[in-house]
């Protein structure tokens, strides 16, 4: 396999592991008001991704992948709601430790990452084109 | 001699090429051989690739794919098409330019 080639299948490890972000700060987003429904229970915890770098034998060269779609352990915001069904005795609500500031400057940089590795594809592709058109006339 | 390498190049046979002729051999064993070798094994890339990038294609149709493999199977079937059609057009332009040659 030409090394453009390699390149082609290692950016689009990467527009995958990107995607799989995107995919855990959706969920991050779309829960980021998801509160528990008793007292007892816990809200929705925020999802932490983090990739690792995996050596691909068949072409010799680290891809990335998804290595662990973990939960972030920080503390959940309390609000007082004393009619919420879920309110504690002293009437406070827990709520998802989801800081929507933060996941909208994720979902950019991952998709920053995603057209980056877009980018290299289409250069790639483009090289690899442009020298088969050395052999035509 | 040059006509039988480019025949024996398309129909991708080696027996055709070893009957092609002791000249032809004696002649260009070293760089004919060589480029035979590389068209045949770069139509075979063609192929294979070819139906990994339809296989994935349709994979992608089913959606049990996922779109960046798509994209990176059919990319490399697209280009290895491409190299293989290229090359194909170069050798008959060859071919046609010897038989256009005026005697």
């Amino acid at each position: 396999m030409s090394e453009l080639m390699k390149t082609v299948k290692i950016s689009s490890s990467g527009l995958r592991a990107q995607s799989e972000r995107m995919r855990v700060l959706s969920e991050n987003i779309a829960n980021a008001s998801s509160a528990p429904i008793s007292p007892n229970a816990d809200p929705y915890r925020r999802k932490t991704i983090t990739f690792a770098n995996v050596l691909d034998k068949t072409i010799d060269a680290r891809t990335v992948r998804v290595k662990r779609i973990g939960s972030d352990q920080g503390d959940f915001p309390r609000r007082f709601e004393p009619g919420h069904p879920a309110a504690d005795a002293a009437g406070y609500v827990k709520y998802p430790n989801v800081n929507s500031l933060i996941e909208a400057m994720d979902l950019r940089e991952a998709t920053r990452s995603y057209e980056a590795n877009l980018a290299v594809i289409e250069n790639a592709k483009a090289m690899m084109n442009r020298t088969i058109d050395m052999l035509r006339n | 001699m040059a006509d039988m390498r480019i025949g024996t190049g398309l129909a991708l046979s080696r027996p055709a090429q070893v009957a092609g002729g002791a000249a032809a051999g004696a002649a260009g064993a070293a760089g004919g051989k060589g480029f035979l070798d590389a068209l045949a094994e770069t139509a075979q890339q063609a192929i294979q690739r070819s139906k990994a990038g339809e296989t994935a294609a349709m994979n992608g149709v089913a959606k049990t794919a996922d779109l960046s493999e798509v994209v990176a199977a059919v990319t490399a079937a697209e280009v290895t098409l491409q190299t293989a059609v290229t090359l194909r057009d170069r050798m008959i332009q060859a071919y046609q330019d010897i038989i256009r040659m005026p005697i």
